[in-house]
């Protein structure tokens, strides 16, 4: 650029014209215009920097934090649900390796150890609605009763002299013997229905026969007896099967 | 001035979030424990067991009960108890063998007794039991078969 008192040739960065040494203007205007520029470009840098600074120190801190907050809420929901576990392992195991429990499974029912199959089908938390252990649904529920019955009645015979609470609660298990036959004679009666081979059909004539028998064997009640007994309200069989006892 | 003015509030962020970070971090900690601990009782769930306190009780209804639920045979945990596992076994046994001999069953009631000679001997010193149980099963007022009769 020129001077312009002279003109002779100045440049931006002299504050005096080297020829005629008169100020030169726009080299102080640039200079002022420099300084703010500088000293704006500084605050802005800071504030770009702090705020970087700031979050570089807070989001780690918080991306712990949720990590953290996550493992916890996790781990103690799961800590809160344990108990099933074992089963769960138990049926994916019996899932996987359907074979032994099924022989097991036909063994008992060669033996006509239903309360063994009931008791095998419920340890391994087998549901027979699907899978490969379907083929035992038709009796899966029978058994299960005819377990809690012949259970029950084990409860109401095998136990020693009872103190003065558990002669007040003597109805109980009978209570609990009338539910489970109730229970079995009407799911009995859905299986017979729904029952798919000769062998289960077998088995579940011969579950029956066992709780009838039973009932004549234990309790005195047969044919006629029996057939009015099972009209019976709960709390009416709890009741008669209760006298029945003290008469015995 | 604007800095100086922006560490305040953030330092005072960072220390509450430092405490939050070690109170998570503490809550993480006891989630972890409770959680392996619950696993190793889950898979370990033997305390539970009721056998020796209904042997005591001479409740052997619910010794059968807990041997079935227990998966009849298959429970790990049947080995701790084995004599009281022995003994419901033979309470199973001995009351389904009078059941199955009353009923005239012959076949299951020889199954039933051979399953009661094989529990005896498992019994051990609870054998004391087995008799109690035989002394019980005697002392059930069992009814004849009309229809045979």
């Amino acid at each position: 650029m020129k001077c312009k008192y002279c003109g002779g040739e100045v440049g931006l960065e002299e504050s005096v014209c080297p020829y005629c040494g008169k100020p030169n203007d726009q080299a102080v205007r640039h200079h002022r215009e420099m300084a703010s520029f500088r000293r704006r470009y500084a605050e802005t840098e800071a504030a770009v920097v702090g705020k970087a600074d700031h979050y570089a120190r807070i989001v780690p801190r918080m991306l712990i934090i949720l990590l953290l907050l996550i493992t916890a809420v996790v781990t103690y929901a799961i800590s809160e649900n344990t108990y099933g576990y074992p089963e769960a392992l138990r049926r994916s195991r019996a899932e996987r390796n359907p074979q032994p429990i099924m022989e097991t499974l036909d063994k008992c029912l060669e033996d006509r150890n239903y309360i063994a199959f009931s008791s095998w089908l419920t340890y391994h938390s087998i549901r027979c609605y699907n899978g490969p252990f379907e083929g035992y649904e038709d009796l899966q529920w029978t058994a299960e009763y005819y377990k809690d019955f012949v259970l029950a009645a084990e409860c109401v015979f095998l136990h020693g002299e009872l103190d003065e609470w558990e002669k007040e609660n003597t109805g109980y298990e009978l209570r609990r013997l009338c539910q489970n036959l109730e229970r079995f004679l009407e799911t009995e009666e859905r299986a017979l229905r729904n029952v798919e081979t000769e062998e289960h059909r077998e088995a579940l004539e011969n579950m029956s026969s066992d709780v009838m028998e039973m009932m004549r064997v234990f309790f005195g009640l047969d044919g006629e007896e029996l057939a009015e007994f099972l009209t019976f309200s709960e709390a009416r069989k709890t009741a008669y099967l209760e006298g029945v006892m003290q008469d015995a | 001035m604007r800095e100086t003015g922006k560490r305040k509030p953030s330092s005072l962020l960072i220390k509450v979030l430092n405490v939050l970070t070690v109170l998570v971090l503490l809550a993480a900690i006891f989630s972890i424990t409770k959680l392996v601990t619950e696993l190793r009782r889950s898979f370990n769930r033997e305390p539970y067991s009721n056998m020796e306190y209904n042997l005591q009780d001479e409740n052997y209804g619910d010794m059968i009960r807990e041997y079935y639920n227990r998966g009849y045979d298959v429970d790990p945990f049947q080995s701790v108890h084995e004599e009281e596992y022995r003994v419901a076994e033979y309470a199973d046994a001995a009351f389904r063998h009078l059941f199955y001999e009353s009923a005239g069953d012959e076949e299951q009631a020889e199954r039933m007794k051979e399953r009661m000679q094989s529990a005896r001997e498992g019994t051990g010193k609870l054998s004391v039991s087995a008799d109690d149980v035989d002394a019980l099963l005697d002392s059930i007022t069992v009814y004849p078969n009309k229809s045979a009769s």
